[in-house]
């Protein structure tokens, strides 16, 4: 038998009530949830709900509605993450230098960041309005555009709007994860790599780049989760259409379980959604720990 | 001489570009819920406001007043969609601070048996997305009665919040040392008492980080708020803000004004108290 220190029993009674609050109301819904996903559960149909295995993950990822929604996840997750990452150093590199107003363009960056997602679906929305929104009288007046453009009304035009929207909200956030990693970096880095010769060019390819690789990949971890979960967008801007082109997987797993009750589906989806955000959280990990160690 | 002059124009060039692209939309929408409909279906948008008016906000606020004739039921529930998501939103913050003040300490002070397991699984919670659990809610709390009230909200919103508390805090609480804890404790000090007075006023930072943060997790929440609440008694702004577009006669002017109302206390959060957010994100957001 072992015998608790006085320390670590403390240690215990402090840790408990957080544990059990996380473990009741999200651990125990999570499991549930599984449970759900081996049932022929749709709300709709009386119960008691019979116990079909895996059959919900296979009739899933069979179906059609999956795999186009998957391309359509995969899609906009590599649209908006790439231009995350790209746009958020550039922002980064900027508020890192110093000039006139740096406080005031950094408390005003962090508000499409900090509203809900929602607002941002709405403001968008209204922007890229068919009649009455700002992109069109903006395009329209600098002459670029002769009549008025269906943003979101169009398959070819509607995710990549919805892209814009994302990216807005998300741009804060990752540039100041990547601000943060780049005050780190010590001045005397720059200093001896100007002394032997350094271009800014070679020194930002060999000294900011490799130096960020922890902030970089938090960035590519907390979007990528973030891009392939979004719903609130496609429900405000486009509510999946025009012709299913915004049909996220979020979408049609909200779809399945709230439009036609299908629980045991919806259960499934998520799931699937919850596996497909740690594989590739997992993947950067690997790919970007890795690299470092040489 | 030339070439830094060349370096700030290309500097601010650059800044100006993507301060437009990220102010830009939201401060359109703060105009246009000044703007008089006639002229919100301009063309081209008026731009600047020739005559500001404050209807759209009446309209909500004061419906016997700013109402002319015309009904939209969505928006007289608004003043109670905001009472919701203030009080959802405190007690949240007042739940989040009670709960992760020990588990921080406790993680940050003690060498336990389990402790990376708990810190493990604690940023593993901190994963899960909202959409997993909203079925199993949607049973439970169909099941109890629960639906449609604030604690139908206020249960999930407990750990979709608290992980990132913990680690916010726990990032402040390892920086301080435990020897000002021990000296106070030598000086006849219980260790309550050193927490209170020695760890807490340092990790007040840490703590306003981590109080802004719950308090705009739980305030921009949609997909739980939105599927677990049906009316007025529970429904959030955020969801009352989305429900807004099945309107069907919705002047431009009031769907304006639902997104400047309901993102307006995050908004102000974040410009005032833009530092310590700041803060806070990159020490918790970095180190887990």
């Amino acid at each position: 038998m072992f015998r608790l220190s006085k320390s670590e029993k403390l240690a215990y009674i402090f840790m408990l009530p957080a544990i059990f609050s996380i473990t009741i109301l999200s651990i125990y819904p999570i499991l549930y949830s599984f449970w759900l996903s081996l049932l022929d559960y749709v709300l709709t149909k009386p119960g008691p709900y019979e116990f079909v295995g895996v059959k919900n993950y296979v009739d899933v990822l069979g179906s059609d509605y999956f795999l186009r929604s998957f391309g359509i996840t995969m899609k906009f997750t590599l649209e908006t993450v790439s231009m995350e990452i790209l746009i958020g150093l550039a922002l980064a590199l900027i508020l890192n230098e110093s000039f006139k107003g740096r406080g005031v363009a950094r408390a005003l960056i962090l508000i499409p960041w900090a509203i809900p997602d929602v607002v941002a679906g709405l403001i968008w929305r209204w922007i890229f309005n068919p009649n009455y929104g700002a992109l069109n009288g903006l395009l329209y007046q600098l002459g670029l555009i002769h009549s008025y453009i269906s943003w979101l009304g169009s398959p070819s035009t509607a995710l990549e709007c919805m892209s814009v929207a994302l990216i807005w909200r998300e741009l804060p956030l990752a540039a100041f994860l990547l601000l943060a990693g780049l005050q780190s970096i010590p001045p005397e880095m720059y200093e001896s790599a100007k002394i032997d010769g350094a271009s800014s060019l070679t020194s930002f390819i060999h000294i900011t780049l490799p130096w960020l690789k922890p902030q970089v990949s938090i960035v590519l971890i907390l979007e990528t989760m973030m891009s392939i979960r979004i719903l609130s967008l496609v429900y405000v801007m486009t509510g999946g259409g025009p012709a299913g082109s915004t049909s996220v997987l979020a979408y049609y797993t909200w779809n399945e379980a709230f439009q036609y009750y299908n629980f045991g589906a919806g259960a499934t989806l998520c799931y699937i959604i919850a596996l497909l955000s740690f594989a590739f959280a997992l993947v950067y990990a690997k790919l970007l720990s890795a690299e470092s160690l040489y | 001489m030339a070439k830094i002059v060349v370096r700030k124009l290309v500097l601010y060039g650059a800044l100006l570009a993507i301060m437009f692209f990220l102010i830009g939309p939201y401060l359109w929408v703060i105009i246009c819920s000044v703007q008089k409909e006639a002229d919100l279906i301009s063309k081209p948008p008026r731009w600047i406001p020739t005559e500001p008016t404050l209807q759209n906000y009446l309209l909500v606020f004061l419906p016997e007043v700013g109402k002319k004739g015309q009904l939209i039921v969505s928006v007289e529930k608004m003043p109670r969609g905001m009472l919701n998501s203030t009080i959802v939103a405190l007690t949240i913050v007042v739940l989040n601070i009670f709960l992760a003040i020990p588990a921080a300490y406790s993680l940050s002070r003690f060498r336990f048996k389990g402790s990376r397991t708990v810190s493990l699984f604690i940023i593993a919670t901190r994963m899960i997305p909202s959409v997993a659990v909203v079925i199993p809610y949607f049973i439970i709390l169909k099941t109890t009665g629960l639906l449609d009230t604030l604690l139908a909200l206020i249960l999930p919103y407990i750990p979709y919040t608290l992980p990132f508390t913990i680690w916010i805090l726990h990032g402040y609480f390892v920086t301080i040392s435990p020897d000002l804890e021990e000296a106070a404790m030598i000086d006849g000090c219980s260790r309550l008492g050193a927490i209170i007075r020695i760890m807490i006023p340092v990790a007040v930072p840490g703590l306003v980080a981590a109080a802004i943060y719950a308090f705009m997790s739980s305030w921009n929440e949609f997909i739980l708020a939105f599927v677990l609440t049906t009316s007025e008694n529970a429904q959030t702004m955020p969801v009352m803000a989305a429900m807004i577009i099945n309107e069907i006669y919705l002047p431009f002017g009031v769907l304006n004004t639902a997104a400047v109302l309901t993102s307006i206390p995050p908004a102000i959060l974040a410009v005032f108290l833009q530092r310590y957010l700041v803060q806070g994100l990159t020490r918790g957001g970095v180190k887990f």
